[in-house]
């Protein structure tokens, strides 16, 4: 059974490219979302099993967007997975790191990146 | 008999005068009397301009003159014995100012003494505390002749070794020459001539008991003119006779500027204004050297502020850059990883594949080290060990310098203090030092790293960097990296720190990783700086202040 993912980044192509390679291993279904001001519904009408939110958005940052996500009992308990650009791969460890408490992935990321990210939060 | 009094005649005063009927009788009998004087005897009378008669004997015979009405025919003498010999011949009637002796008693009557002067010994000679005249009477004594000083010594003291010159002056400078001792005579006269003359060593040695009394003389046929000049000056007030003697008496007072207490302050104030001088030049001096100083330091600090407002401002632009290339370079990203499983089986496109990987990779190396630079670095302080920094660095490097043929050298000291540092970012200081090291050698060379505490002052200022001295007398620890390569290009050295500077070709090297360097140690309170070795290659000099 595929693995829910739901992705929210401005960046059009990025989610594309993304949704792409992960559909393509046949593991997992993915929904992109590059407005994150509709995001919180749409999460709320996949229900993922893993969210991957972009940080500096326009109009609300992933941090905003993660605390709203939290609040609400639906999608309290579904892991995320930060990606950002302001962040180094020295500072988050290898590959998938840990910030605060949250998980990191820097940009630019791999997708063997992603895939070890999953496979660490849904486990 | 009958006396008049002749009261409206004083102008000033309120003094009567009283004769006699035959007085009376006599002056109307001579309205005019001929009067001679002494012409060299200052301020008592004196030829003034040519053929005028002045002096405090005047101003009472002017008196005389108002009260009588009668006339005084001043006859001029050319001196004083000619004035003598005119009344001993009763060529004139009068002299104006005499002194009594017994010698001019045989021609001359005399009235009561009118002016007293206090008679003085004048000297030059400063070895001489008795003068006394026992004392006196072994001197030279200057007189000046036919003087009463001239009569009363022969009268009195026979046995005085007496120098007689033709007037005061010359009496003057008889003994200011030393050709005589000392000089009798009155001490308005000598004191009028001595300042006119500006004769300067010569002082009043004493006052003597005898005074120069001066009487009106009369021929000695006309003992009842004498009797009228007595009445006469006898009603002359004591106020008159003052302001007679304080009128003529300042001319024999040195001028102001011959004051010796004014001399003593004006020479006082005359020193003080040049120690003032001086000090204010001396200060004026030391004030420019410290604006010199000042100013030198501020220029420093001015150039340190726009090398940092400078690294700031590219800090914040390395920042934006970052960000915004980072997104672009992760959509190529996941694009790569897309195309990868469908074209990696095929030799020439899994080269291109492999060409492609390695440019994001390097892009995003250079955004990582961008991004370094300008994060505000925020130091994690705890007690480090250098040389164990040193060490551990040298460890993640050996792989590269044993690859390149580059041989690791320590010579660290044996017992290094501690400081307060960020042990990661001191890492990544040391670890750029090395890879600059070894890139510079390029092959087969030698790295050195050596660790001493040494004397904070015992280090010169940096021409590289135009950095002082270290601040502080305390010890330090000082690092150095040195290497066997080519050297640093000296028009290159103060250019080492500037961001994005970089000798390595293109490609090789983002020119951050000594602005960083820089950075953290600055963070650390210390200072780095490169110069060339004299034996060749270049050598980095780190100093730590030690923990207090």
């Amino acid at each position: 059974m595929t693995k829910k993912v739901f992705i929210v980044d401005d960046e059009v192509s990025f989610t594309r490219m993304l949704k792409a390679n992960l559909e393509r291993t046949g593991l997992y279904s993915v929904t992109t979302e590059n407005d994150p001001m509709v995001a919180l519904e749409a999460a709320k009408s996949f229900q993922p099993d893993v969210m991957f939110l972009d940080v500096m958005m326009p109009g609300m940052e992933g941090g905003e967007l993660a605390a709203l996500m939290r609040e609400d009992k639906m999608l309290s308990d579904v892991p995320i997975v930060f990606m950002t650009a302001i962040v180094t791969k020295e500072e988050t460890g290898d590959t998938v790191g840990e910030i605060g408490g949250n998980m990191f992935l820097a940009k630019p990321v791999k997708l063997q990146d992603v895939l070890d990210a999953i496979q660490k939060v849904i486990s | 008999m009958f006396f008049l009094l002749l009261g409206d005649a004083f102008a000033n005063g309120k003094e009567d005068v009283s004769l006699t009927q035959a007085q009376l009788d006599w002056l109307k009998d001579h309205p005019v009397v001929r009067v001679a004087y002494d012409p060299a005897f200052p301020p008592v009378e004196f030829t003034a301009e040519v053929n005028t008669y002045q002096g405090m004997a005047a101003d009472y015979l002017e008196i005389i003159s108002s009260v009588l009405g009668i006339q005084f025919e001043i006859v001029h003498p050319q001196t004083w014995e000619d004035a003598l010999d005119l009344i001993r011949e009763r060529k004139v009637d009068m002299l104006s100012a005499v002194a009594r002796t017994a010698q001019r008693e045989d021609y001359m009557v005399f009235t009561e003494p009118y002016l007293k002067l206090p008679a003085v010994v004048i000297t030059a000679r400063t070895d001489v505390d008795d003068w006394s005249m026992e004392n006196l009477l072994q001197m030279k004594i200057a007189v000046v002749s036919d003087y009463a000083w001239d009569d009363w010594i022969m009268e009195s003291y026979p046995e005085a070794l007496l120098i007689r010159t033709p007037n005061i002056v010359s009496g003057l400078e008889t003994v200011s020459f030393g050709a005589a001792d000392a000089m009798i005579g009155d001490l308005a006269t000598t004191s009028f001539f001595i300042g006119q003359s500006g004769i300067t060593n010569l002082r009043v040695a004493r006052q003597i008991d005898q005074s120069l009394d001066l009487s009106i003389g009369v021929r000695s046929d006309m003992a009842i003119l004498r009797d009228i000049f007595d009445r006469v000056l006898e009603a002359i007030s004591e106020e008159r006779r003052e302001a007679i003697k304080s009128g003529w008496i300042q001319l024999e007072s040195p001028a102001w500027w011959k004051n010796p207490v004014f001399l003593w302050w004006a020479s006082g104030i005359i020193l003080l204004f040049v120690v003032i001088i001086l000090a204010v030049s001396i200060w004026n001096r030391t004030l420019q050297h410290r604006v010199e100083v000042r100013t030198q330091q501020l220029r420093d600090t001015q150039a340190r502020l726009l090398q940092a407002a400078k690294l700031e401002s590219v800090g914040r632009l390395a920042a934006g850059v970052a960000h915004e290339v980072k997104n672009p370079l992760a959509i190529l990203q996941m694009g790569l990883d897309f195309v990868r499983p469908d074209v990696e089986m095929k030799e020439p496109c899994r080269e291109t594949i492999d060409d492609m990987q390695n440019a994001i990779d390097r892009a995003s190396s250079i955004i990582h080290g961008l991004l370094d630079f300008s994060r505000e670095e925020k130091l994690v302080l705890e007690p480090v060990d250098l040389n164990q920094v040193i060490q551990r660095s040298l460890q993640l490097v050996r792989h590269e310098l044993s690859r390149q043929g580059v041989e690791a050298r320590t010579e660290l000291a044996d017992s290094l203090p501690e400081i307060d540092g960020d042990s990661d970012k001191l890492q990544q200081v040391f670890i750029n030092l090395f890879m600059n090291a070894l890139h510079a050698m390029k092959g087969e060379g030698v790295l050195t790293v050596r660790s001493s505490v040494e004397p904070g002052k015992s280090l010169p200022t940096s021409p590289a960097t135009g950095q002082p001295a270290f601040p502080g007398g305390d010890k330090v620890i000082v690092i150095q990296v040195t290497d066997s390569g080519p050297g640093i290009p000296e028009d290159k050295l103060d250019k080492l720190f500037d961001p994005f500077f970089t000798t390595k070709p293109v490609g090789e090297g983002t020119g951050l990783g000594l602005s960083i360097t820089h950075n953290i140690v600055e963070l650390h309170q210390g200072l780095i700086r490169f110069s060339n070795r004299p034996e060749g290659g270049a050598c980095a000099t780190l100093v730590f202040c030690l923990s207090r």
